[in-house]
């Protein structure tokens, strides 16, 4: 026989290679096991349970009154299926006869076979079931017509308002709608997500080998806090009045939008604000794909050339600077050549008027008289320029009005500090091209002007819960004694031009305003350069009512943007529904509200005579300024 | 093939008292079985004895108990939520699982009883099924590919078969046979390394194609640890170790064992994707602490987190449900084996029985430690099964097979030195084998207890 070749050392350091291994595996293990047990285990505890959140139940919405609810939260049935556990012909009946429950069309019949035949172990074949369709598919479910199909309860929140226009719903916009996820979106929703939600209720729990949570396991982290209601400043019969208001304009005018909002000049209240088009919040999703802009709220988010509306602005620059009185006489030339002739703005229908008073240049909107006050206002263009711009921005213009909604934003104003303003420029912004601002800032602005200079922030929500806001006056940004002259003077501009006179006066009650007709900006004319479209425009209007001669009682500002309006003749744009003529119907319905009025301050006597009224009584001697043009500034 | 048979000269030679009583028909009372009950020497047809046999080591049989039992255990505490959800049968992975202990432990009680040397007549036969079936896995339709190798060879109707796992057995079988055939000739160039390469490169070769990468491993290194107990010459085997090295840095590593490789140096960096496996290991580890969650309380293993956890990740069970206290006794009931599998192979009677006891532990112990060391991150995952206690049918009744050719071994061991105990075969480092008889180059004298 052979002769052993195995060799005993080598097998001996073969064990000792075993015991070395092993006991670097020991230690190793050890290693895990003892000194990182901490930090292992803490890891796998955080991947082994699972954190579940309760929402809160969130806030309720109410109207001024605290009565009328505007949005609230709903437990809804959500129809969900187990498509996986079921075979061909289980899934044909089950889509049979959620299709008669339902009352399914041929499309939303093949739909749901879309969805039954995903085979997940879960999917959601519809959601947001009304009460009635809940109790025939739970009838269904008892009965065993249906199986591996469930109903589970949904918070969806309800706008159980109608809004004033078709398939809308009430405030839509100003409100915003809260998504799956809890998470409020765009308006009060989104500003107000963290009062309104509240803090969900926190448990931790073990996960199951599904990856569900174990019940018994569950730890309260938090207890979670319920979301607090909301009472806002509108009032929503106002509201739903708006809206129509706004709806029957929309069908005359064919605008692109318009909207409106109705305000307290003397707190910041919002009583109303709308816009057409709308949308219905309790069925955003079917407009989030194709027409998510309809989301935001013009008011806020949408700024716009406002036009002649902002030569309130220059003439209150003019006044402030002493340059002018309403009586003060410029010479309306028609068409004006500025920057040494270069460049040249003009009125509406070219025309000169000759001598025309301030307070009759400004009701008659002429653009030329409008540019010698903004002219005059200092003595070189850039003086001038600064001090319009600073009136602009004291009023509040070019920034946000820190409105409490979601989205606003705050204009486009440039400031002569940072790139000089030519004359143009000057002349421009004096009756309100190249600028942009939101609505809200006018309304702002113009409350700021009838209610003594205060620039009030305006806001919407009334109360948090039980806790009224106070309204917060944001600054003083115009000697008070000037207030009676400017209602003056826009009760002058509605009553003194018979075009206007007409279709805004309301008998009874003391009206003024200022409109506005700017062209709209369209990048794509002149070569793409960008130019004015001589057909479009969008007409403003932003006024006061008040119940007595010399009083403001509300500022409501209106907006008809992208309209093509009929040219009656030079310089005057009809349309079926005028701006100042919507504004008369809005002042209407808000004026008469037997609600409204009961929140207004009782009437009290006119204190100060009005000093424009009385024409010799003004201090200033009446004097005619004849050459507008400043002798700085010049190239 | 003959068995160890008392030469006049050896008894003689050896004047061991023991040896002389034994012939006699008394007791033997050595260092190594005392207490042990031999049975007589008695003489048989044409003068030949009966190999003397005594009891196996059961210290082996206790251990391989041991783990196949802790195995059937994790098995079900790991995987009947698993099974309760996704075949609605708490049972259906540890079911199999017993079964196929049941039957490993009956081929186990068989071959323990059966001459190993018989396995020689096998042993070429078996060599050459191994690499069929190992090709057979590249024909589609008898392959079931599982989990991005086709490891699997279902034929017909028979269970599916792991043909990695029987090759394992039969180039262990092959190589003790082929290399106590070879005698000294192994240390050879030709004649030894050069063979031996062939011979176990092709099955590792092929094993590699599946690909299986672990599975390569363990055959390539179990290979090489009987080349070199069988007396591989030292400049080769460094040679071929450099060499080995060489070859799987420029050819072997694919794209995915790169990624592997990444993934273990920093397991965090992908912790959802190639660092999972050893993230979910250790964090099991981690959970199970000192003393352990307790049997069935394991967290990781519901199917969530480790995919493989009445798998390749079995042992990082044993550590959460058991703690360190568990999963070194895992590590010691190996170790066990291993000891006790190389004083066998130590004490085993001829070459063959010592080649094949050192190579079947040597085995089982590195699939072990290779699989435990991926489960600590010691090395990169490979994807290979902890013996007796990873669900599988294929390698548990093998690996029981192999323990019972062991016992088979253990049933002859014998004290070196003693009567029947061949001589060591020194060789004169040219390779030449020495073969006893007239005509034959004389055994070297070997040394007496005397002496």
């Amino acid at each position: 026989m052979l002769g052993r070749t195995d060799s005993r050392g080598r097998l001996f350091t073969l064990m000792v290679g075993l015991i070395v291994v092993s006991a670097a595996l020991m230690s190793r293990l050890a290693y895990w096991q003892v000194a990182q047990h901490d930090s292992l285990a803490g890891m796998a505890e955080r991947q082994t349970s699972i954190r579940v959140e309760v929402p809160s139940r969130r806030g309720t919405i109410y109207d001024r009154s605290g009565t009328v609810v505007l949005a609230s939260t709903l437990e809804r049935d959500r129809l969900v299926a187990s498509a996986d556990q079921l075979d061909g012909a289980q899934r044909e009946t089950v889509i049979t006869e959620l299709g008669t429950i339902l009352g399914l069309n041929d499309a939303g019949r093949a739909d749901l076979a879309q969805k039954m035949y995903t085979a997940k172990p879960y999917v959601v074949l519809a959601r947001d079931l009304d009460g009635a369709a809940s109790d025939r598919i739970r009838a269904a479910i008892v009965a065993g017509r249906i199986s591996q199909v469930s109903l589970e309860p949904e918070a969806t929140r309800v706008s159980p308002q109608a809004g004033g226009a078709p398939d809308t719903s009430l405030a839509a916009q100003l409100l915003g709608f809260v998504n799956r996820e809890g998470v409020g979106q765009y308006g009060i929703e989104q500003r107000y997500q963290d009062i309104l939600a509240g803090a969900p209720k926190i448990q931790i729990a073990q996960r199951d080998a599904r990856s569900r949570p174990v019940p018994e396991s569950a730890q309260v982290v938090a207890s979670g806090i319920p979301g607090a209601d909301l009472r806002l400043t509108i009032d929503a019969g106002l509201q739903f009045a708006l809206e129509q208001e706004l709806l029957a304009a929309w069908v005359a005018d064919h605008p692109h939008t318009i909207s409106a909002v109705v305000m307290d000049p003397r707190n910041g209240e919002i009583y109303a604000q709308a816009s057409y088009p709308s949308y219905n919040a309790n069925t955003y999703a079917s407009i989030a794909a194709s027409e998510p802009g309809r989301f935001m709220d013009p008011v806020i988010s949408s700024v716009y050339e406002p036009g002649s509306v902002m030569k309130m602005l220059t003439t209150v620059a003019g006044l402030q600077t002493g340059t002018i009185t309403l009586s003060t006489q410029f010479n309306d030339t028609g068409i004006m050549k500025l920057d040494g002739g270069r460049t040249e703005i003009a009125d509406a229908d070219r025309k000169a008027k000759g001598w025309l008073q301030v307070r009759d240049g400004i009701a008659q909107s002429r653009n030329v008289i409008a540019t010698q006050i903004a002219l005059g206002l200092a003595p070189t263009t850039a003086q001038a320029s600064q001090e319009l711009f600073r009136v602009w921005s004291q009023f509040g213009l070019g920034s946000t009005s820190g409105i409490d909604l979601a989205g606003e934003v705050s204009g486009l104003v440039r400031d002569p500090a940072s790139q000089p303003w030519r004359q143009i420029d000057l002349a421009n912004g004096s009756f309100g091209q190249g600028v942009a601002v939101t609505q809200i800032q006018l309304a702002v602005a113009f409350s700021a002007m009838v209610n003594g200079g205060q620039l009030v922030q305006p806001h919407v929500v009334k109360a948090v819960g039980g806790d009224e806001v106070k309204p917060v006056v944001r600054r003083q940004v115009m000697d008070a004694a000037l207030t009676p002259t400017l209602v003056d003077l826009m009760n002058h501009v509605v009553s003194s031009v018979s075009f206007y006179s007409s279709r805004t006066l309301i008998p009874g009650y003391y009206v003024g305003g200022k409109t506005g007709t700017a062209q709209i900006w369209e990048p794509k004319l002149n070569n793409g350069q960008g130019d004015w479209d001589p057909d479009r425009y969008s007409f403003s209007f932003v006024g006061f009512v008040g119940r007595q001669a010399g009083q403001a009682d509300l500022v409501i500002a209106v907006r008809v943007e992208d309209a093509r309006p009929t040219v009656a003749k030079a310089g005057q744009l009809e349309m079926p529904v005028m701006s100042f003529e919507l504004f008369r119907r809005i002042a209407t319905d808000a004026i008469t509200r037997p609600s409204m009025i009961a929140d207004l301050p009782p009437l009290t006597p006119t204190t100060a005579p009005i000093e424009s009224l009385a024409p010799g009584a003004t201090a200033r001697p009446t004097q005619r300024i004849a050459t507008p043009a400043p002798t700085g500034g010049r190239p | 093939m003959t068995a160890a048979r008392p030469s006049a000269r050896a008894l003689r030679g050896t004047g061991d008292r023991a040896a002389r009583d034994h012939v006699a028909g008394g007791r033997v009372a050595t260092g190594f079985a005392a207490g042990v009950r031999r049975t007589p020497v008695v003489p048989s047809r044409a003068g030949a004895f009966d190999r003397e046999r005594h009891a196996p080591d059961f210290s082996i049989l206790v251990a391989v108990a041991a783990l196949a039992a802790t195995g059937i255990l994790m098995v079900y505490s790991s995987s009947a939520m698993k099974a309760l959800l996704q075949r609605d049968d708490a049972m259906a992975i540890v079911g199999p699982q017993i079964l196929w202990a049941g039957v490993g432990l009956l081929v186990m009680l068989i071959v323990m009883r059966i001459d190993y040397r018989y396995l020689r007549l096998l042993s070429v036969p078996g060599y050459v099924v191994a690499l069929g079936l190992l090709a057979l896995v590249f024909v589609p339709q008898f392959s079931r590919v599982v989990g991005g190798s086709a490891r699997w060879l279902a034929i017909g109707p028979l269970p599916a078969l792991h043909p990695a796992e029987f090759a394992k057995l039969a180039l262990v079988i092959y190589l003790a046979h082929w290399m106590a055939k070879r005698g000294t000739a192994i240390k050879g160039f030709w004649g030894g390394t050069v063979p031996f390469l062939l011979i176990a490169g092709a099955v590792a070769a092929l094993v590699f194609k599946e690909p299986d990468l672990g599975t390569t491993v363990v055959i390539t290194s179990t290979a090489f640890v009987m080349f070199y107990i069988a007396g591989a010459r030292m400049r080769h085997f460094v040679l071929l170790g450099l060499g080995g090295l060489a070859v799987v840095l420029a050819v072997g590593l694919h794209d995915y064992q790169m990624e592997r490789l990444q993934a273990w140096l920093n397991p965090w960096a992908d912790p959802l994707g190639k660092g999972f496996h050893t993230i979910q290991g250790l964090l099991a580890l981690g959970l199970g602490g000192v003393f352990g969650a307790g049997l069935g309380e394991s967290r990781l293993a519901g199917g969530l987190f480790l995919p493989n956890a009445s798998n390749d990740y079995i042992f990082a069970i044993i550590g959460e449900e058991f703690g360190l206290v568990g999963a070194v006794m895992v590590i010691v009931l190996f170790l066990v084996l291993g000891y006790a599998g190389i004083r066998t192979a130590m004490r085993a009677p001829d070459t063959f029985g010592a080649l094949l006891a050192a190579g079947i532990t040597a085995w089982l112990c590195i699939q072990a430690f290779i699989n435990i060391a991926v489960v600590v991150a010691l090395i990169p995952v490979t994807g290979i099964t902890l013996p007796f206690i990873s669900a599988g049918g294929s390698s548990l009744t093998i690996s029981f097979a192999a323990v019972g050719v062991l016992l088979s071994i253990s049933r002859e061991t014998n004290e070196r030195g003693s009567w029947n105990d061949a001589p060591d075969d020194r060789g004169r480092g040219n390779g030449g084998t020495h073969l006893p008889g007239p005509r034959r180059r004389p055994v070297a004298q070997r040394p007496t207890r005397r002496a």
